[in-house]
């Protein structure tokens, strides 16, 4: 089953890119964040208006006597502010920031146009303008999830596709202990470590990288499967004294890792 | 016979959003499978205590196609009733108790979140003399402990979901077990399970709205001048339409849950016990 939904694009340059769709998880809990944010800065934006509002009305009302129509008036400026600054913090985030706003840069996920460049302020704007149609009457939460580009209607007037961003490979953050790096340097002289493939090489990295997190009977029987069958694939006949399977996994990584960077 | 499923490769953990996507991208390239099972279960239930049990088997059931689909090691829904049936009963006896420790969760968090509800209210009555400002405040304080005990009933939720996957999936695990597994299993990854699970709650709004689209046409009738009967037989039939939404939106949102069940189970055995992380294809 293949866990993610990929699209190619073909960018004005005739370069195909491929994405993964950010699906409907990411795009709800970045949506909810957004909500949240917006909503505190709408609840502050009322509440320091109130205030404004009502001694401006005392004012007024002492000075000039009268004062109909300026609280239905306020009530009208403050709405439309309301809408400007409901739209605006998507448009304003989605330019500033190329395609993301905060949830969206939580949850890793990224607006892009049809063809994969950046969007500029139309298609922001556009696809701000369907956002309340989009949301309120759940239109868009099931264009996402039963749509083929995950489109929905903002996305489809603006012509834009929102994609996972990619992860880059981490750096090993892992410690290699010092029992370890003594057997590592005598590795290549007592068993055959060219024989490991590349992808044996990234299993025992995998889980080297992972095994802190693993409960510890289970991390014991795996160490010393993937031990075992080290082992065999390097074809080491006499393993040393007081050995446990995580000091030799480390020691095969390190020999592997200077074994095919010479010189270092 | 023991199987031992294990897959081919492993895939990095996911994260909180990819966990939702996967589970309705399960959902979606089974629907009609698990859509039936569903509402086969919910047949079963309409029988008392065998029937609750075959319901409960039936829906373990599509949580285990699931977790197949996602090893890429598929079984027919055959196999998988073999596996099953034999513990039809532990299936019952896991969700009784699935149901009695909720039970005992929200009559604590109750007690204790009434508690402490009172106990500013009184302070603030006696020490703060603007009563407009006091109710504010109390108001507010309530709505805090409103969202921390939703906050604590979500957590036990979370590190009870998985309740009745080892029972499935596993080998040598009883009714008790599996509970504890799905608490050892959990723990240290609450947070993430938490918001995968508003994450899934969010996304069952809109569908759970529409069952409850009857209820709005009632509130014009309760005001209208229409006699006292006719009022009743029609809040009685809407009521009724109600519950008939309500089951069918159960019937479709119910593969859902399961799907999510499969993939966090899938994470979490990936992440505790590297579920997939071999070297080629060696057997020893």
């Amino acid at each position: 089953m293949h866990f993610f939904n990929r699209i190619t694009v073909q960018t004005p340059e005739s370069v195909e890119l491929e994405f993964t769709l950010a699906g409907i998880g990411n795009r709800a809990l970045a949506l909810l964040i957004d909500y949240i944010v917006l909503f505190g800065s709408l609840a502050l934006f009322w509440f320091l208006w109130i205030i404004f509002a009502s001694q401006l009305v005392e004012l007024l009302s002492n000075l000039t006597g009268g004062n109909s129509g300026l609280e239905l008036w306020l009530l009208a400026i403050a709405l439309l502010i309301n809408f400007f600054i409901y739209m605006g913090y998507f448009v304003f985030f989605e330019v500033l920031w190329q395609g993301q706003t905060p949830g969206k840069r939580y949850t890793k996920i990224r607006v892009i146009r049809d063809d994969g460049r950046r969007v500029s302020i139309q298609q922001a704007t556009l696809r701000s303008l369907l956002r309340p149609i989009d949301d309120t009457l759940f239109i868009g939460a099931f264009l996402v999830m039963l749509g083929r580009q995950e489109k929905r209607l903002g996305d489809m007037a603006a012509g834009t596709l929102v994609i996972q961003e990619e992860y880059v490979v981490a750096t090993s953050s892992f410690s290699v202990s010092e029992p370890a790096q003594k057997l590592a340097q005598q590795l290549p002289q007592m068993a055959n470590i060219s024989q490991l493939l590349p992808d044996d090489f990234a299993a025992i990295r995998e889980y080297l990288q992972r095994r802190g997190g693993m409960l510890p009977k289970a991390k014991g029987d795996l160490s010393l499967q993937l031990a075992r069958q080290v082992r065999i694939i390097i074809a080491l006949e006499k393993l040393p004294e007081g050995l446990t399977p995580d000091i030799f996994l480390e020691a095969v990584y390190l020999a592997y890792q200077q074994q095919s960077s010479p010189g270092f | 016979m023991p199987q031992n499923l294990s897959p081919q490769s492993s895939l990095p953990p996911l994260s909180v959003g990819n966990v939702v996507s996967a589970g309705i991208r399960l959902y979606r390239s089974h629907f009609k499978q698990y859509l039936g099972l569903s509402f086969k279960a919910l047949l079963w239930w309409l029988i008392p205590v065998y029937g609750w049990a075959k319901a409960a088997t039936i829906i373990a059931m599509i949580s285990r196609q699931g977790f197949c689909e996602l090893i890429n090691q598929p079984e027919s829904v055959g196999t998988t009733r073999g596996h099953l049936n034999p513990k039809l009963w532990s299936f019952l006896l896991t969700q009784i108790l699935r149901i009695l420790i909720d039970i005992g969760i929200s009559i604590s968090l109750g007690i204790v979140s009434s508690f402490l509800m009172i106990i500013p209210a009184i302070l603030i009555t006696v020490f703060v003399k603007d009563s407009f400002v006091g109710i504010s405040i109390s108001t507010l304080l309530q709505t805090l402990i409103n969202l921390i005990t939703l906050g604590l009933q979500l957590w036990f939720q979370a590190r009870f979901f998985v309740a009745e996957l080892p029972l499935a999936i596993e080998n040598n695990v009883e009714s008790t077990t599996t509970i504890v597994r799905s608490w050892q299993l959990t723990k240290g990854l609450t947070l993430k399970i938490q918001m995968v699970l508003l994450v899934a709650y969010l996304i069952t709004i809109p569908l759970v709205s529409i069952a409850f689209l009857p209820l709005f046409f009632m509130i014009p009738l309760l005001s209208s001048r229409i006699t006292q009967d006719t009022v009743t037989s029609i809040i009685v039939l809407l009521g009724l339409l109600c519950l008939i939404l309500l089951s069918i939106t159960n019937v479709l949102i119910r593969p859902f849950w399961q799907a999510i069940k499969a993939v966090i189970y899938y994470d979490l055995r990936s992440r505790k016990e590297g579920l997939g992380l071999q070297l080629r294809d060696r057997p020893i």
